[in-house]
């Protein structure tokens, strides 16, 4: 599904009458996204952008979802894209109660479809298409990326364009940017992000961009390990200080369940083991990725 | 995720009908109750675990014993926490201790189940069962009562141990929490009795009404500053370094702090700022970064695509001038590519402070902004 995107896969956003979404429906579109249509329930008629608003989903056909409703809707909001047979869904709201995403993820893996966040800023395909919010309007979006064949998944919104801003600045393109979202529990991990394009025929090469807490990186590592990856993998953990705080908060369930800590220091042992190339300073990841 | 002391989760429990040991929450050694059981525990209240084995957990066998105990503990230091309050709990004999948690698994996307016939520090090591459980679809309460019977239970036993954890499931679900976990709960001859228990209520929905009392004077404040306007956002943690930060958002600031200390230097503080927030708020959180007393500032950023470079600005400079400083002693480097960029330029210029963009990198900025604060 990740791999296919392109400026055909027809988009439309849910929660398009919201103050956010209207501008970055504005930003897509001028970007190249082909924005098919809008929902928002009780707005049915009326136009946003040149682009027709809906009462529900199941009204218009469409493959991809770009959701930023309020957090009390966006469970259902999800659950609605789901059914009505969206392929992808990339979720923008930030601060969904956990049981809801809890909730809402079991019902779309269920169906079938792919989720992207919550709290994602969403993903790029740069000169091609833009999903969500990420780069922000057609000029700030064109100075971060550029086309080229590295893919950056990163778990914080802003250091995805940080990073690709960096890799830009040293002449180095991206073929796919996904924020796949700040929150513990997420719809697309890391790995199911990885296997999902490794054998995407524009990327030669991922930069992933780890925090401290969750077992993501430890999950690829150990996926590395066993079955092998066909492409480099060069990464990079922010918050090595966090290890050394006091009081660290991990209770003893997801060391019991995982086995594992969670920490930065962990972290890095495993991706190293696995023979993922872990960057010590943000700034190292284009000389890195000169090598491969 | 806000993590409820031992007192507060106890007390939550003994509202939901579970049974703890009886006990009182002392702050002063002169407060002690005069018909109180002995033997005593003596548990320090810090939002951490492993408290036994710092030394947090005393055991006083006569009443002679227990206001020194209580002054010791409220003296010392675990783990970075001062403790404010002590818990004093009658001693309960227990033939075992189990271990029962309640938590989300990130990766698997679901609520499970743990239990461990052998609870304790170590628990993690021990053998132990886990039921995966599903938001989506209703658990129901034979299926608790067969996890407890494959685990080897019978009768009243089974049965009790089933009802404590039908009732912690429920609890977790209605009331928002992302962590529960009793360990140990101890068998005891009058039944189940919770030892001790770690809760965990999510920041997004949970409403338990009890309060974070393990921050800081400063991190009240500037959750003072952050409640202004509903404008962009400010987090700040403390720290006992000497450079003040103003980062952000998220990511961004993990990233900054690092570079920071691996370029030498020490940070007072931490911050998340980001979501465009008001010149007011900026200013805010810089007047109270400056007010306790730090060498310089650094502000950096990740690249920004929607916050306002020109109000970032205006708010540095404003808590700057108003705490009574120079801008351009003070600020080590402003690192904020992002919207209205060449509007905040403009206004830095103005008081010789050196802007980047997107050109210069963090860990650049980091290194420029430390070098300049040395050779001023």
């Amino acid at each position: 599904m990740l791999e296919s995107i392109d400026r055909n896969t027809r988009v439309i956003v849910q929660g398009i009458t919201g103050r956010e979404a209207m501008v970055f429906t504005k930003d897509m579109v001028e970007y190249g996204t082909n924005v098919v249509g809008g929902v928002t329930p009780g707005k049915g008629g009326v136009e946003v952008h040149g682009i027709p608003v809906y009462d529900s989903v199941s009204e218009i056909d469409a493959d991809v979802s770009v959701i930023s409703v309020p957090p009390a809707f966006a469970k259902d909001a999800v659950m609605e894209a789901s059914d009505a047979g969206i392929d992808l869904a990339v979720l923008i709201t930030e601060r969904i109660p956990r049981k809801d995403v809890c909730e809402m993820l079991e019902f779309c893996e269920k169906q079938d479809t792919r989720v992207i966040g919550p709290n994602s800023l969403g993903l790029i395909k740069p000169q091609e298409v833009k999903l969500g919010m990420i780069g922000g309007d057609l000029r700030a979006t064109q100075r971060s990326y550029i086309p080229g064949n590295v893919a950056i998944i990163s778990r914080s919104g802003g250091m995805t364009t940080e990073i690709a801003n960096l890799l830009t600045q040293n002449g180095m393109g991206q073929s796919v940017c996904i924020s796949i979202g700040g929150d513990p529990m997420v719809g697309t991990t890391f790995l199911e992000a990885l296997r999902e394009l490794e054998h995407d025929k524009k990327t030669r090469a991922f930069v992933l961009f780890c925090e401290p807490g969750g077992y993501q990186e430890e999950q690829v590592a150990e996926y590395i390990i066993e079955e092998g990856f066909s492409k480099p993998v060069v990464a990079f953990i922010a918050g090595k200080f966090v290890d050394s705080l006091p009081g660290r908060r991990f209770g003893h369930a997801g060391v019991i369940v995982h086995g594992r800590k969670g920490s930065v220091e962990e972290k890095r042992r495993l991706l190293e083991k696995a023979g993922v190339h872990v960057c010590e300073m943000l700034s190292e990841i284009p000389v890195i990725l000169e090598e491969f | 995720m806000m993590r409820l002391l031992e007192y507060q989760a106890k007390d939550f429990l003994r509202k939901n009908g579970l049974k703890i040991p009886e006990g009182v929450v002392v702050e002063d050694p002169h407060d002690i109750p005069s018909d109180m059981q002995f033997p005593l525990v003596l548990k320090v209240q810090i939002p951490t675990g492993r408290r036994g084995k710092a030394g947090g957990v005393r055991v006083v066998k006569n009443p002679g014993e227990i206001r020194d105990t209580i002054e010791d503990l409220l003296s010392q230091t675990f783990y970075g926490f001062r403790p404010r309050k002590i818990l004093i709990e009658r001693f309960i004999d227990h033939t075992s201790e189990l271990y029962l948690g309640i938590t989300y698994d990130p990766l698997k996307r679901k609520p499970l189940l743990i239990f461990s016939p052998e609870g304790g520090i170590e628990v993690e090591d021990r053998k132990r069962m886990i039921l995966e459980l599903s938001v989506l679809r209703k658990t129901f309460p034979f299926q608790i009562k067969k996890f407890f019977i494959e685990a080897g239970f019978h009768g009243k036993t089974a049965i009790e141990l089933s009802g404590i954890a039908w009732k912690c499931l429920n609890l977790f679900m209605d009331n928002h929490l992302t962590l529960l976990e009793i360990n140990p709960l101890f068998e005891t001859s009058e039944g189940f009795i919770v030892g001790d228990v770690h809760i965990e209520v999510d920041d997004d929905a949970g409403n338990l009404d009890y309060e974070n009392e393990y921050k800081t004077e400063f991190e009240r404040e500037a959750e003072e500053i952050d409640k202004i306007d509903y404008r962009g956002t400010a987090r700040l943690v403390e720290f006992d370094g000497d450079i003040g930060l103003i980062i952000g958002g998220g990511g961004a600031s993990l990233t900054i702090f690092d570079a920071v200390m691996r370029y030498g230097g020490r940070p007072a503080n931490y911050c998340e700022v980001g979501g465009n927030p008001t010149v007011k708020k900026v200013s805010g959180i810089t007047e109270l970064i400056l007010s306790r007393g730090v060498k310089g500032l650094l502000v950096i950023t990740n690249v920004l695509n929607n916050t306002r470079v020109d109000l970032m600005a205006r708010g540095v400079i404003k808590g700057v001038i108003e705490s009574g400083k120079r801008p351009d002693e003070v600020i080590g480097i402003f690192r904020v590519p992002g919207a209205w960029e060449e509007e905040g330029r403009k206004i830095l210029a103005r008081y010789n402070v050196p802007f980047a963009g997107r050109e210069v990198s963090i860990d650049e900025a980091v290194k420029l902004g430390l070098e300049r604060m040395k050779g001023g």
